[in-house]
């Protein structure tokens, strides 16, 4: 398959002497773990609890405007604090050495609609095993967004801009029902039943949400329920705003490469790095955007080291990028990218002819095939 | 009070027998009128003595502005609601004590977490600790244990240890604990721990205590820190006025852990019979002779075979006591505690054969084998654990090792504490290991 992104080639020793570097920093943020890391993530969960608590405090005082719109800043802040920094990274396992069930990775669970255990699957093995394999990878799209060109086109995609509005707008909904395989469904590649029985931990979990956030708290708030509940969606979609952005600006923007399930049969965990920072961008930015990103802006430090603390990740971005730049691998990073980059481009503009070429190349019945 | 010399004839030397303080002291003040040997031992213990008196290390001992604990009277019926439902609702995903914590890291709903309300140094290695527990504390039985969780430099650690205060000390409970070369919580105890910490605390578990109908006459035998669950059951004794017969023999090896309260304790409560046998440093020459033996037993509690006996140490002294008492023929009277970490085989890393292999869940059995992924051994045992990536990225396969030793493949860390989550697909067992599984 040729694509005009293509990576340029390097030979498979040095790719090996890669892969030992990188290994190396691997050791040195593991030799170097302990006290700090445990005090900063719990800092980060008091200040979010704290932030909780205010914000729901001040919706209760919703009548008056900017109390409202303080409550709803707060409560905000305190979701994309809770799902990005704390709840991704604890997802991962980046904190189960510090032995406390309340920041324990297996046992996490998020405030969102979409189950932990769910998103464990979907995200820690899926997305981090196959990162960016167009098929494998259903962070690349959630299954009906085409932001590759290696992604088959359809007719659907022509309301792409309005699906990708609708899809920022409600995010955790699409994160929620991500690993449904809907799209499967309706292709008759996976049977309803099947989808059915995944649908109910969702559905059980969706349902604890709304109740806190649409019934429980509207109703303990009596005459201002209206207030309360409309501050309460309102944090939501802001949440879903950031959090799309960030998840779609850090793996397809320009530079960043997509993989068929061909070309990575059998490779070597030094190839899984070099397809990790090559799959991965990072967002250049002020402290507190990595903090709101989850250091997500550290997106190649992430998928290199997705299961160590990700607070480190700043500290050895410049170990990484010397690597990259003394073995000739392509490290992108640059400001957050809200403009349209010519990867997001691809989403919006619906490239047809460019969809139509690569169509045939993606095979996509491995994706049936259990790993 | 009456207090009858007691002394082996051949080991009179370094075996010595307090029946009240005031003969302790005697020693001290007549020095003429004893051995050099005597003088040295009851020296010995006297240090014990010394050092139990109550020193505070300066600086710890500081007094809260606002004592919220003082509020816990008050925070029942705040408890009471926090249970219900609705707050659990509300608090969803995470539960009601994530945010109590906020307010007082001692506040829990849930769990009993205590307070460290003072700290004494009992001996130049033991330390008391004195805690104050939460409302969800449910007390306990003299010689019982708790399994405290302290977070230390960030991380959580669990060690099983027991109480050495009685249940009607009112007001705060006591764990009188040795600093073990390397341990991470009795090294903790002696010197990091601050007088406001917070630790976790199960409730009082295990089945060392006195039986019910008190019997007429009980035997307590402890080695070294074995004194405190010992001590916990006299201070009970004294408390209620038992009136049979106690005899406690301890042995230690230069230093008595609460030697102080020991001797005040044979003072004040006539039932109680004390010998203390200090057999100095192992590896010293005849220490050996020193350890329990029948003859001892004849010599300081003739009536041992008569007597519920409860033994309390290291596994060597677990060891003679049952051989003995097999000898004897008593043993439903023997109850025993082991008080020394068991040691576990350690097998090097390679291929081969590594102990058993205990999936506890399943109730299942097999031979461990090194060098293999512990995913891949549960598989070849027909269980389906939860897995992803297999090689270490998506911790999917993060089980909970309940005893054992294991090393990551990927990292060659190794993990031997018990209760650690480990990623099975990149540990190999190195010795007998136990899974949540």
């Amino acid at each position: 398959m040729e694509t005009s992104n293509k990576p340029e080639r390097i030979s498979e020793e040095q790719i090996e002497a890669f892969g030992e570097e990188i290994d190396a920093i691997r050791e040195r943020i593991l030799s170097r773990l302990g006290d700090s890391d445990a005090r900063y993530i719990r800092r980060v969960v008091s200040a979010q609890r704290f932030a909780e608590l205010g914000g729901r405090a001040l919706l209760f005082a919703g009548l008056f405007p900017p109390a409202w719109a303080g409550g709803v800043g707060l409560l905000a802040l305190s979701k994309i604090l809770e799902n990005m920094e704390i709840g991704h990274n604890v997802m991962h396992g980046q904190y189960d050495w510090l032995n406390d069930p309340a920041l324990h990775g297996g046992q996490y669970e998020w405030d969102i609609v979409c189950p932990g255990d769910q998103w464990r699957h979907s995200h820690n093995y899926m997305h981090h095993t196959f990162t960016n394999i167009v098929g494998k990878d259903r962070d690349a799209g959630y299954g009906f967004l085409r932001v590759a060109e290696e992604q088959p086109w359809n007719p659907g995609h022509l309301l792409q801009p309005l699906s990708a509005l609708g899809l920022m707008l409600v995010f955790e909904w699409g994160v929620a029902l991500h690993d449904l395989e809907l799209e499967k469904v309706l292709s008759g590649d996976k049977s309803p039943r099947r989808a059915l029985s995944d649908a109910k931990p969702i559905a059980r979990k969706a349902a604890r949400q709304m109740l806190k956030d649409y019934v429980l708290f509207p109703a303990l708030a009596g005459p201002l329920a209206p207030f309360v509940f409309a501050g309460n969606a309102s944090a939501n979609v802001l949440r879903n705003v950031w959090a799309f952005l960030i998840i779609f600006c850090g793996h397809f923007p320009e530079g960043v490469h997509m993989y068929s399930v061909d070309e990575v049969g059998r490779e070597t965990r030094a190839e899984w790095y070099l397809r990790q920072v090559r799959g991965s961008a990072n967002i250049e930015g002020a402290g507190w955007l990595h903090i709101l990103s989850g250091n997500l802006s550290h997106q190649i430090e992430h998928h290199l080291f997705p299961d160590l603390p990700a607070c480190r990740y700043a500290d050895v971005a410049p170990e990484v990028q010397a690597v990259c730049r003394k073995y000739g691998v392509e490290y992108t990073t640059g400001p957050h990218g809200l403009e349209p980059s010519p990867r997001s481009r691809v989403a919006l503009r619906n490239e047809r002819f460019a969809g139509e070429v690569f169509s045939d190349a993606v095979d996509r019945s491995d994706e049936r095939r259990s790993p | 009070m009456f207090f009858a010399q007691w002394a082996h004839p051949r080991e009179n030397a370094t075996l010595i027998a307090l029946g009240s303080p005031h003969r302790a002291q005697a020693r001290v003040a007549r020095p003429h009128a004893l051995t050099a040997a005597h003088i040295v031992d009851a020296g010995a213990v006297m240090q014990g003595v010394a050092i139990g008196a109550n020193v505070s290390r300066p600086g710890r001992l500081r007094t809260r502005r606002w004592d919220l604990s003082a509020l816990s009277r008050a925070r029942r019926p705040i408890n009471v609601l926090m249970r219900t439902s609705l707050v659990s609702s509300l608090a969803s995903p995470r539960i009601i004590d994530d945010y109590l914590g906020l307010v007082d890291p001692a506040w829990s709903v849930h769990d009993v977490r205590a307070r460290v309300v003072s700290l004494k140094r009992e001996t130049s290695d033991a330390t008391s600790l004195y805690l104050r527990p939460n409302e969800n504390w449910r007390g306990f039985r003299a010689g019982q244990f708790v399994k405290l969780c302290a977070t230390i430099a960030g991380v959580r650690h669990t060690r099983c240890f027991s109480l050495s205060s009685a249940p009607e000390d009112r007001g705060h409970l006591r764990f009188t604990i040795k600093a073990v070369p390397g341990g991470r919580v009795s090294g903790w105890v002696g010197a990091g721990a601050r007088v406001g910490d917070v630790v976790e605390l199960s409730q009082a578990m295990g089945q060392f205590v006195l039986p019910d109908p008190l019997p007429p006459k009980l035997l307590f035998i402890s080695g070294g820190s074995g004194i405190t669950p010992v001590l916990s059951m006299i201070r009970h004794l004294e408390a209620i006025a038992y009136e049979g017969s106690v005899a406690c023999l301890h042995y230690a090896r230069r230093e008595v852990v609460c030697g102080h309260e020991l001797v005040l304790l044979a003072h004040q409560y006539p039932a109680l019979r004390l010998a203390v046998v200090l057999t100095g440093n192992s590896g010293e020459n005849g220490n050996r002779r020193l350890r329990l033996s029948p003859a001892q037993l004849d010599a300081f509690a003739p009536e041992w075979a008569d007597c519920d006996a409860f033994v309390c140490g290291p596994s060597g002294l677990i060891a003679a006591a049952t051989s003995i008492w097999q000898k004897g023929g008593a043993t439903d009277r023997l109850r025993v505690e082991h008080f020394a970490p068991v040691a576990t085989s350690i097998a090097h890393g390679s291929a081969g054969a590594a102990g058993r292999l205990v999936f506890a869940k399943s109730r299942l059995e097999t031979a461990g084998r090194g060098g293999v992924s512990l995913l891949d051994q549960a598989e070849a045992a027909g269980l389906r654990p939860s897995s992803g990536c297999r090689m270490g990225i998506c911790r999917t396969c993060t089980c909970r090792k309940i005893s054992g030793t294991v090393r990551n493949q990927r990292t060659g860390e190794v993990s031997s504490q018990d209760n650690e989550l480990i990623q099975l697909c990149v540990n190999s067992p190195l010795s007998d290991v136990t899974l949540d599984l």
